[in-house]
């Protein structure tokens, strides 16, 4: 079942990338997305699956297609093809990193404890609601303070063009 | 009950889920099919004309149900045109994008009480309480629904289906805030009150939301809440006094115009799905679920024919709402939106939070 | 996690429908491809223009502000289920953040950026 998901979520990803049509694009990143939700629910964790739907796909990419047809940018485009220089050094980055990442999950304690542990019980929202507003609640707080600054932010952008 | 419990006893519970399976799949699919015919029929009464009656096999018409059939026939064998000009592969997926999604969101919804036999506890519910994802499943599978619509018109290149596809995604995501925000508020309730089911549930199951409407509906305690769900779920369906996607006597046929032959039928037949889904849900967190007032334990059979009962009386009333209000005009579905649904859906939040704390409950 | 395979027959079921409707409609329908048929419906004219259009900038602000209101909900679920846990403490938490999109709320309603004229 992993396997089935992670394919699903590198497929997806894969396809976006390879993909000149930007909401054909769109389309690949709900698909990973889905698959990531998955992911999330294999982890015992179904709460993060139905909010990353609900905020990532529902929300997130809708914003994002909207854009794109508010900007009329689907044109399939050539794709650019870069200078050689600038593909190598892309891999090398991205492969120095993906290193550095798989290394630090890898030593993460937690993930010998997951090891060691039988299957752990589901999270919940109210497991989720304890953490938030009391170890988070900081954070929590400050979250508002951010939507107000992206509310604020965005009729100010959109007034210039109105 | 206890001959078919005997039954459920010899199979796995692959069995039973499989049963369920069939229960909502074949229900959702009938209902909708249903849905169809009792429109037409429904807008004829109306409006004082007969509706389709002629249909029949050997003069058997069974009041023009037979007609149905006859569109299913028709729809195969008419030519599928797809435009040239648009996305092709788009063009084909949308009727998939729009009708997964609704089919999926039935699975949480209990359609009746939920017995045990020899120790086992039988759910009338796709997905078992307890699952941790309970109400906000059919949330998140409802915030799919506008790629259906969106892919549909964009991938048409028509200006009437881009027009229809865009208002309908921005009145989707409008209305969708005062839902979720409504839903919240029952959250809120079903989390203080008694749970009598031995399993304890989180306050977001549906089964919960059920098992706290035993004294009073939701309907009843948040009358507020229920007015703002109740409209969204309009909205959220695309039906009138909502239903900019379509929009006939403006662009044409909205996001549908280019479809034809079994794609046009994927598409409507998912709307009626979403009918029925939403229909599902405004009993489920609103009307009581599968309770009947003053019978504490209805039974498996009873609790069954009371959710069937109260979901096609709200399936009926999306059709009585269509023939009977004329659409908004779309600066007002924005302030209707905005301006009235948000503000109100938040009131309801922390007029009952109030009481509750009032109550000395928080 | 068990119960969730419930869910994913259901959708396997569901995608397989429209699979099946397509092959079907595919081999029955009739096919007459004709140049008139194929071009773009525009109630008979000869469509002038292309149908992409840019769109109106309202659409992008509706989206953002749906994008910002959903983030909120998001955190008033977990909120809700603790509501009797977190008592007067967790009111006065929900309070301050409430306040801060209220803010904001009536600030974009002031701009205008909730009409739609």
């Amino acid at each position: 079942m992993f396997l089935v998901f992670a394919l699903i979520t590198l497929l997806g990803a894969l396809a976006m990338f390879r993909q000149r049509n930007v909401v054909v694009a769109g389309l690949c990143m709900v698909l990973t997305f889905f698959g990531v939700a998955g992911l999330f629910v294999l982890l015992a964790n179904p709460v993060a699956a139905a909010l990353q739907i609900i905020v990532y796909s529902g929300a997130i990419m809708v914003l994002v297609l909207f854009v794109i047809m508010l900007l009329n940018s689907h044109e399939e485009e050539p794709a650019q093809s870069g200078r050689l220089v600038q593909a190598w050094g892309g891999a090398l980055l991205a492969a120095v990193l993906g290193v550095g990442a798989v290394k630090l999950v890898l030593q993460s304690r937690t993930l010998h404890e997951l090891g060691a542990s039988p299957v752990p019980a589901p999270i919940t929202l109210n497991k989720l609601g304890v953490q938030i507003f009391s170890e988070h609640l900081v954070a929590f707080e400050v979250v508002g303070l951010l939507l107000l600054a992206a509310m604020i932010a965005a009729v100010s952008i959109a007034k210039r063009k109105l | 009950m206890d001959s078919f419990a005997r039954l459920l006893h010899l199979s796995p519970p692959l069995a039973w889920m499989a049963l369920k399976l069939l229960i909502v799949i074949g229900g959702v699919m009938g209902i909708a099919a249903v849905l169809t015919w009792v429109e037409r029929r429904g807008a004829a009464m109306m409006q004082d004309r007969i509706g389709p009656n002629r249909a029949g096999v050997k003069g058997i018409t069974l009041l023009g149900l037979v007609q149905l059939a006859a569109d299913g026939i028709k729809f195969f064998l008419k030519e599928d045109v797809v435009p040239p000009h648009g996305n092709r592969l788009l063009f084909t997926l949308a009727p998939a994008l729009a009708f997964v999604p609704a089919m999926l969101g039935f699975a949480v919804i209990p359609f009746g009480q939920s017995f045990s036999s020899g120790g086992q506890a039988y759910h009338l519910s796709l997905l078992d309480p307890g699952n941790g994802m309970g109400m906000l499943y059919p949330l998140a599978i409802g915030s799919m629904a506008v790629y259906g619509i969106l892919v549909a018109s964009w991938s048409s290149n028509n200006k009437w289906a881009i027009l229809g596809g865009m208002r309908s995604g921005a009145n989707m995501v409008s209305y969708e805030l005062g839902m979720s925000l409504a839903v919240i508020s029952i959250f809120m309730a079903a989390g203080n009150s008694p749970v009598g089911s031995p399993v304890t549930l989180e306050a977001y199951d549906p089964h919960r939301i059920v098992e706290a409407q035993e004294g009073l509906w939701f309907a009843v305690r948040q009358p507020l809440g229920f007015l703002v769900f109740f409209t969204c779920m309009f909205a959220e369906t695309n039906r009138l006094p909502f239903d900019f996607a379509e929009g006939e006597s403006e662009i044409v046929a909205g996001f549908h115009t280019e479809y034809s032959s079994m794609k046009f039928a994927l598409l409507q037949l998912s709307e009626y799905i979403h009918i029925v889904t939403a229909s599902a849900l405004l009993v489920t967190l609103y009307l009581g679920g599968w309770r009947i007032p003053f019978v504490p334990n209805p039974g498996v059979l009873l609790s069954v024919a009371a959710f069937l009962a109260k979901l096609l009386f709200l399936c009926w009333v999306f059709v009585w709402v269509r023939w009977t209000i004329p659409r908004f005009r779309y600066d007002q579905l924005m302030f209707l939106g905005w301006k009235v649904m948000l503000p109100l859906s938040m009131a309801n939040l922390l007029l009952q939070a109030w009481l509750m704390h009032g109550r000395g409950i928080a | 996690m068990r119960a969730y395979a419930a869910i994913l027959l259901l959708a396997l079921v569901a995608a397989c429908i429209p699979v099946a409707v397509w092959t079907l409609a595919y081999f029955v329908a009739p096919k007459f491809p004709n140049p008139t048929k194929a071009t773009n419906y525009e109630c008979g004219i000869t469509s002038p223009g292309e149908a992409r259009e840019k769109f109106h900038v309202r659409y992008y602000l509706i989206a953002v502000m749906f994008l910002v209101f959903d983030v909120e909900s998001v955190f008033l679920f977990p909120f809700a289920v603790q509501f009797k846990e977190l008592a007067l403490f967790g009111i006065i938490e929900i309070g301050i953040f409430l306040f801060l999109l209220l803010f904001g709320y009536f600030y974009i309603w002031k701009k205008g950026a909730l009409n739609w004229e």
